[in-house]
C-alpha cells in the first residue's frame, strides 16, 4: 500500500477502548489515512449523519449502542456503506454474536491487535471494495 | 467350640454306628442330628443346613458319594466327612477330588473323628472369615473408589475452573501488552526520528498500559485469595455488613452524589463477614461506576422474602444492563465500560462468595432503568432482625 493510494480515505473509527483510539489515531494518519474517531455509538451516529467513510472500524461490544446497531444504521440509511465496515470484537463472544458477524460476511479485526495487523486488515479491505 | 454349638448331621444307614457317632461328638460339645439315608440327609440339610456332614458313603439306596455331588451344588459351604469301611478306602481318595474333606475308616477311632472333624470344622470357619474379610474388603473398595470418583470429579472441576481461569488470565493480560509493546515501538521511531513532540503520548499510552494490567492483576490476586472455602463462617446481623461496606466506600458514594436507601431491619445471616463486606462493596462499586450521568444515582439496599427464603438486593438506577450481555457479566474480567475504573473482576468475585456460602447469585437489568443484583445465603442463621440506624446518605 503506497501512502499516494491512500491520501484520501477516510476511516470512521468507533470503540469505546481508549488503548485501541490511541493506537489508531497514531497509526493511521502516518499511512495517509484521514481519521475520525468516536469513543461511543452516539458520537458515532452523528458522525455517520454527516458523511460517508471509505472504511468503517466498529468495535462490537460497547455500551448501549455496540457495532451490530451501528452495522444496521448503515444498512438502513446508508446500505452501500454498510459494506465497507470492519468488526472489532474480542475472542470472549457469545452465539449471538459469533452468528452475527458470520452472517454479516464482513472482516473481523480480533483484539487485542498489533499496528501490523490493523494495518494489513484495512489494507486488504480496501483492496476488495476497490474491485 | 465357644461361640454356640457346631451343628453336625451323621448319615449312616446303621443305626448303631449313627447312636456310636452321636454319642461321641455330643460329648465333644456337638449338636447333632442323624439321618438313616441319602433322602433323609438331603432333606434335614436343606432344612436345618448343619455346618458338617459326615457321610456313610455305602447305603442302600443314594449313596454317600451320590449325596457329596448334590451337597457340591446345592450347599457347597457344608464340610463333608465321608465314613467308609477298610476295603473301600480308594472311593474315599476318590471323594476328596469331588470336595468332601477327609474321610474316616471304620471302625471308628472315637479321639480320630473328634479332631478330624475339629479340623473340618476349623477349616470352614476359615474359609468363612476369609470370605467374610474378602467381602468386606470388597465393600471399603467400593466405598473408597466411590469417594476417590467423587474427588476426581471435583478435581477435574477445579482443573476446568483453572484452565478457564488461565485462559481468561492469559487472553485479558495480552490486551494491555499489545498496547505497551505497539507503543515502546513508536517511541522508538519516534526518538529515532526526533519526533519529540509524540514521545509524550506515547509514553502516556504506554502508561496506560501498564495501568490497566496492574489493574487486571490485582482482580485476579483478589479472585484467587477467596479459595474455595469461605471461613470462618458466623451469626452477622446483615445491618454491620452494610454498614462497613458504606463506610469503606464513603468516599466514592459521596463523590458519586448517591443517594442511599436501606431497608429499615435487617436479617442475622450466617457468614463469613469480611466477604460479604467484599460482596456489598463490589455491588455498590459497580452501582456508582455504571451510573446513568443523566440523573441522580439511587441505590437501595434491601431483603425481601421468596419462596420462603430471604433474598438479599441491591438495586440501582444507573445505565442498566443489555439482554444479550447479562450472562456474560458476572465472567471473570468481563467489564461493561472499558473506561471503567474495575478490575472486571467485582461480580466474578461476588458470585464465587455467594456459592461458596452455598447461596445463588442473578441479575435483573434493563437499559436505562437500572440494575438489581440479588442473592441469597442460606445458612443456619438465627432469623432474629436487627433494628438499623438510618443511613446518614439517606435519601430525604
Amino acid at each position: 500500500m503506497t501512502k499516494s493510494s491512500t491520501h484520501s480515505k477516510r476511516i470512521l473509527i468507533v470503540d469505546d477502548e481508549p488503548a485501541i483510539r490511541q493506537l489508531c489515531k497514531r497509526v493511521l494518519p502516518e499511512e495517509g489515512f484521514k481519521v475520525d474517531i468516536a469513543a461511543n455509538g452516539e458520537v458515532a451516529r452523528s458522525l455517520i449523519g454527516e458523511q460517508e467513510y471509505d472504511l468503517y472500524l466498529f468495535d462490537i461490544k460497547m455500551p448501549l449502542m455496540g457495532g451490530k446497531e451501528l452495522y444496521e444504521l448503515l444498512q438502513e440509511t446508508h446500505p452501500r456503506s454498510a459494506t465497507k465496515v470492519i468488526f472489532m470484537t474480542g475472542s470472549a463472544i457469545g452465539k449471538d454474536t459469533e452468528n452475527f458477524l458470520k452472517s454479516s460476511g464482513r472482516p473481523v479485526l480480533l483484539k487485542p491487535f498489533t499496528t501490523e495487523e490493523l494495518k494489513t486488515m484495512i489494507g486488504k479491505a480496501l483492496r476488495e471494495i476497490a474491485k | 467350640m465357644i461361640e454356640g454349638k457346631s451343628t453336625i448331621l451323621v448319615v449312616d444307614d446303621e443305626e448303631q454306628v449313627r447312636k456310636l457317632m452321636r454319642r461321641i461328638l455330643e460329648e465333644s460339645g456337638y449338636d447333632v442330628d442323624t439321618a438313616a439315608n441319602g433322602n433323609e440327609a438331603l432333606d434335614k440339610i436343606s432344612e436345618h443346613s448343619p455346618e458338617l456332614v459326615l457321610l456313610d458313603i455305602k447305603m442302600p439306596g443314594k449313596s454317600g458319594v451320590e449325596v457329596l455331588h448334590e451337597l457340591r451344588t446345592s450347599h457347597p459351604d457344608t464340610a463333608v466327612i465321608m465314613a467308609t469301611a477298610v476295603g473301600d478306602v480308594n472311593v474315599a481318595i476318590n471323594t476328596i477330588r469331588d470336595g468332601a474333606y477327609d474321610y474316616l475308616t471304620k471302625p471308628f477311632n472315637a479321639n480320630e473323628m473328634v479332631i478330624t472333624v475339629e479340623r473340618a470344622l476349623e477349616r470352614q470357619r476359615l474359609i468363612q472369615e476369609n470370605r467374610d474379610y474378602q467381602l468386606n474388603l470388597e465393600r471399603k473398595v467400593a466405598e473408597q473408589t466411590q469417594l476417590l470418583q467423587q474427588q476426581l470429579r471435583e478435581l477435574q472441576a477445579i482443573i476446568q475452573e483453572l484452565q478457564a481461569f488461565a485462559y481468561t488470565i492469559s487472553h485479558d493480560l495480552r490486551g494491555p501488552l499489545v498496547t505497551i509493546q505497539s507503543f515502546a515501538r513508536m517511541l522508538r521511531a519516534d526518538l529515532e526520528e526526533k519526533e519529540t513532540g509524540r514521545v509524550d503520548e506515547d509514553i502516556r499510552s504506554i502508561e496506560s498500559g501498564i495501568t490497566k494490567m496492574q489493574r487486571l492483576l490485582k482482580g485476579i490476586l483478589e479472585y484467587a485469595r477467596i479459595g474455595r472455602v469461605v471461613e470462618p463462617t458466623e451469626n452477622v446481623p446483615f445491618r454491620e455488613i452494610v454498614d462497613e461496606t458504606l463506610q469503606q466506600l464513603a468516599e466514592q458514594v459521596g463523590a458519586s452524589g448517591a443517594s442511599i436507601s436501606l431497608a429499615e431491619t435487617f436479617p442475622t445471616v450466617y457468614a463469613d463477614r469480611t466477604r460479604m463486606v467484599q460482596v456489598l462493596n463490589n455491588l455498590v462499586q459497580n452501582s456508582t461506576e455504571y451510573r446513568d450521568k443523566n440523573r441522580p444515582l439511587t441505590i437501595e439496599i434491601g431483603h425481601s422474602l421468596s419462596g420462603g427464603e430471604v433474598v438479599f438486593f441491591v438495586r440501582d438506577n444507573g445505565i442498566g444492563i443489555k439482554p444479550d450481555t447479562l450472562k456474560r457479566v458476572p465472567q471473570l474480567f468481563y467489564r461493561g465500560d472499558r473506561e471503567s475504573r474495575g478490575t472486571g473482576a467485582g461480580l466474578a468475585i461476588v458470585k464465587r462468595v455467594i456459592e461458596a456460602h452455598g447461596g445463588r447469585m442473578w441479575i435483573e437489568s434493563e437499559v436505562g432503568k437500572g440494575t438489581t443484583v440479588y442473592f441469597t445465603l442460606p445458612g443456619k442463621a438465627t432469623g432474629e432482625t436487627h433494628q438499623g440506624r438510618r443511613s446518614a446518605q439517606e435519601a430525604p
